[in-house]
């Protein structure tokens, strides 16, 4: 079934009248944009799993509130609300006190989690590993602002009424986040 | 006289964000600015790079947003 061609705004509509199915498509056709834009914004598997869920949660609860005003754009108004979350939980996590042994570490960081199907749920190769890391060390702006267009879809006006800038800002983070990538990918090979 | 194009102008339109005036502006300009076309291919190789970027959720997760979805549904039609 060519599940793409249906509208975002059919599904919605359809969810809404009880098709349950309608959602799955919905989350099926962008969890993994979803989960890339949290992933990066949070730099944690377990939190961005967990972010994940909260943001579809809510989706839920707000689709069923008559909360979403639907202009073609889905995945942007999904996006906002996970990026809102990320805050809350990075706000969060700023405020909790740290647990360290006699030796200043984090206690946290000896707790090893399993990890089921990681290959799966992550497509890295090794130039994917290098980039992901490399967006990380990006200024926040930056990474923001790329993740926002990149994987979000939000358009740069969007972005910039988002995160009270003006388009040019927005514009400019986004040239800065490219060429700052370049430099350090080219910094990190000739380091090899 | 062409306005300027910048990179910024770029970014746009490879985000699909120019008009069709501006399309045809920065197609002139990438025929003759080298360095417009050095940008461009940046933008291009990077805007791949980030395309072959996916992180899934585990299939769990899904399964606890469809089961929220549905026990909300029960709770509004009691």
């Amino acid at each position: 079934m060519h599940t793409h061609l249906i509208p975002d705004q059919k599904l919605v509509v359809s969810y809404l009248e009880g098709n349950e199915a309608a959602l799955e498509m919905l989350i099926r056709r962008y969890k993994q944009k979803v989960m890339t834009s949290i992933y990066m914004l949070v730099h944690d598997r377990y939190l961005a799993e967990d972010i994940f869920q909260e943001t579809f949660i809510k989706v839920i609860h707000s689709l069923r509130q008559g909360k979403y005003q639907h202009e073609g754009k889905f995945l942007p108004w999904v996006i906002r609300i996970a990026r809102n979350l990320c805050i809350d939980h990075i706000r969060r996590r700023k405020k909790m006190p740290t647990i360290t042994d006699s030796e200043g570490k984090d206690v946290f960081g000896y707790i090893k989690v399993d990890e089921p199907n990681a290959h799966e749920r992550i497509e890295f190769n090794q130039t994917n590993s290098l980039l992901l890391s490399l967006i990380e060390k990006l200024p926040e702006e930056q990474r923001e602002v790329l993740i926002l267009r990149h994987y979000g879809d939000l358009s740069f006006k969007e972005i910039a009424d988002l995160t009270g800038c003006s388009i040019n800002t927005a514009l400019g983070r986004m040239r800065y986040a490219i060429l700052n990538l370049r430099k350090m990918m080219l910094f990190s090979t000739q380091k090899q | 006289m062409h306005p300027t194009i910048t990179r910024e102008d770029l970014i746009r339109h490879a985000y699909g964000e120019t008009s069709a005036d501006e399309n045809r502006l920065i197609a002139l300009a990438l025929e003759s600015n080298e360095e417009l076309r050095e940008f461009s291919a940046l933008l291009k190789n990077t805007t791949e790079a980030l395309n072959s970027i996916r992180m899934k959720p585990h299939p769990t997760s899904v399964q606890i947003i469809m089961e929220e979805s549905q026990d909300s549904s029960m709770e509004i039609s009691n």
